[in-house]
């Protein structure tokens, strides 16, 4: 039958991208788990030693907590001016929207490199080259056009009439933000801040260049020692790890999100 | 002097971009009226109703509402109840959540509070027991919602922005008889917008139609009707509307239709009697509903049939005459003879217009 073979096509089409897609992830929870003293694939042993070296391993503990610490505070920079950005470009429809929003893009247009250079030589300037706050600043440059494109979007979606509406029941201002624009900005709120956070966390090249020694982020201090020592079993077991963290963030941010929905 | 009305506006004016919304609208409202911003899309109608709901500040002009002056008074403070076409109810809120939203802004307590939200829902036509999301709902009952959500917080003015519009048909019709109804029970002053003539004949007091930023009538719907002040209003309102026919005055007795022909028609129809000089060129309405048809007899106007559309009640006939399209309302059991046929206007002073200005004459 041609639609049963379609379907299988179709099943196995869907399996080979799926596996193309998630094939790394597979790699690195089993590698994790391996006994071997270098990295190799397929793993031969089982053991839970990387995890014990990443755990007691005092540079990669302290690149973490730099890596958390400023993904979250540059992503709740980034996503605060970036909502304040979408509500004003959409909310007040100004002549120059589009070009606004074509600026907030602009940094996704040139590779990362130049950007990297370009802000280096500014805070060259300010003098915060290698300081928390460049690296902040930073951050906050290359993951706001992120969360701006998301909320610009977000709140486009919200009926305008909407607010009108809480207005005209006597709802002020600040309580049309609260309890009507706020509400209905969540998820867009939500996954900006997810993306924002990610592309701070994974960054190698700008925080590179800003950073100096002073603030080795996880991803940075991974690749300088795979550079140095090829590959190090120990940030498998971290990479693990942190897949394991945000499937679980995941699965509970769904079932938080259902529940709320179904309040 | 009476006393002044419950809402005033006074030499409203707006412009959006360069280009005049609202065009110096003088407006009184009576307690209790109902009455309709009637207007073809593009007229101002909503820029108004948004002036008086505090969400756009006229750029000139003065609002006044029970005697105080609101015109920079915020939304929030104003107490003015708005109905949206799209419903515009909170989607992350219940239904109840959705009614209550306001009382809540005024601080009132839950007992009270709940009790008015029963109240309110039943006062529509809502079961005040449904706890369900406002998408759960059909477009009639969203609206149902969404009224009583306004007039929860009993306001001093029911606002709605063509609360019709999204409905289908039938629902329509059954709708605007509630909101009718609703508000001869409550007496809430309203204000509706809408692009319905029907819609606006078959619910106001009084109506305002409103075309090019300006008011050009106020009246009752039947005055409307009857004498409409100007071709537009003529050519808009009625279901058909009046059809307008061109005619110039080519003596004290005859007209000269568009095709050039000659109309001798009774005496009350025709130019001297009318106050039309000659070579004054004019527009006559002429309700389909008015006008008879017949083949013979002195001063019928010469037509001739292109269709008949049965309408169960009645008929409608199309005919051409004088090189325009007239259209005649007859009785379903009344049979059309031939093509050729003649229309008799009623015998009365005819509603004439100026062809150029649109005018009364």
């Amino acid at each position: 039958m041609t639609s049963r073979f379609g379907k299988a096509m179709l099943l196995a089409a869907v399996l080979a991208i799926l596996l193309f897609l998630l094939a790394p992830i597979l790699v690195l929870i089993l590698s994790a788990f391996d006994s071997g003293n270098v990295f190799r694939f397929p793993p031969k042993g089982l053991s839970l030693r990387w995890f014990e070296t990443a755990f007691n391993h005092a540079e990669y503990r302290s690149s973490l907590w730099i890596s958390t610490v400023l993904g979250l505070l540059s992503t709740a920079i980034a996503v605060g001016l970036a909502s304040l950005a979408a509500f004003g470009l959409v909310r007040g429809k100004p002549s120059y929207r589009l070009a606004m929003e074509v600026l907030l893009l602009a940094p996704l247009t040139l590779p990362l490199v130049v950007w990297a250079i370009a802000l280096l030589s500014i805070y060259a300037q300010l003098g915060i080259n290698g300081t928390l706050l460049g690296l902040i600043l930073a951050h906050v440059t290359i993951t706001m056009p992120f969360a701006a494109r998301i909320m610009i979007a977000t709140f486009d979606e919200i009926d305008p009439n909407l607010e009108a509406a809480a207005k005209s029941l006597g709802a002020s201002p600040w309580q049309v933000v609260r309890r009507i624009t706020l509400p209905l900005a969540l998820p867009g709120l939500l996954s900006s801040t997810a993306i924002a956070f990610l592309v701070s966390f994974n960054d190698v090249v700008v925080t590179t260049l800003i950073a100096g020694a002073g603030w080795i982020t996880f991803p940075v201090r991974t690749f300088s020692r795979l550079r140095t020592e090829g590959i190090d079993p120990t940030t498998i077991a971290i990479g693990a790890m942190i897949v394991a963290f945000t499937i679980l963030v995941i699965v509970l941010g769904q079932r938080l999100f259902q529940l709320s929905r179904r309040l | 002097m009476t006393g002044s009305p419950y809402l005033r506006i006074r030499s409203v004016q707006k412009s959006y971009k360069g280009a005049l919304a609202l065009n110096d609208i003088d407006l009184a409202v009576e307690q209790g009226e109902f009455v309709s911003l009637l207007g073809p899309s593009g007229c101002g109608k909503s820029t108004l109703l948004q002036i008086l709901a505090g969400l756009l500040e006229p750029d000139r002009g003065q609002i006044q509402l029970d005697g105080a002056d609101i015109t920079h008074l915020p939304p929030w403070r104003r107490n003015i109840g708005l109905v949206f076409q799209n419903y515009a109810l909170f989607p992350h809120l219940s239904i109840r959540q959705n009614v209550r939203f306001g009382l809540d802004m005024l601080g009132m307590g839950r007992a009270e509070a709940e009790k008015r939200v029963d109240e309110s829902l039943e006062l529509v036509g809502l079961d005040p027991s449904l706890s369900r999301r406002p998408g759960e709902l059909s477009g009639g009952q969203q609206q149902r919602v969404a009224i009583a959500r306004a007039i929860a917080i009993r306001p001093r003015l029911l606002l709605m922005d063509e609360p019709l519009s999204n409905l289908d048909a039938v629902l329509r019709h059954k709708v605007r008889l509630e909101l009718r109804e609703l508000h001869d029970r409550t007496g809430i002053t309203t204000i509706m917008v809408t692009h319905d003539q029907a819609e606006a004949l078959a619910t106001s007091d009084r109506i305002a139609v409103m075309q090019s930023g300006r008011i050009l009538q106020f009246e009752a719907p039947e005055a409307l009707y009857g004498a409409p002040a100007t071709a537009f209003i003529a050519g808009f309102v009625g279901s058909p509307p009046a059809n307008l026919l061109p005619l110039t005055a080519s003596g004290p007795d005859s007209w000269t239709l568009a095709d050039g022909q000659l109309w001798q028609p009774a005496a009350i129809l025709a130019p001297k009697a009318n106050g039309a000089e000659a070579g004054r060129a004019c527009l006559m309405a002429l309700r389909p509903e008015t006008l008879t048809i017949g083949t013979t007899g002195e001063g019928g106007l010469p037509a001739r049939v292109a269709a008949v559309e049965f309408n169960g009640g009645d008929r409608l006939v199309h005919a051409e005459a004088g090189g325009t399209r007239i259209t005649v309302r007859i009785a379903a059991s009344q049979v059309v003879t031939g093509p050729e046929i003649l229309l008799f206007p009623p015998p009365q002073a005819p509603v004439l217009f100026d062809a150029a200005t649109g005018a009364r004459l």
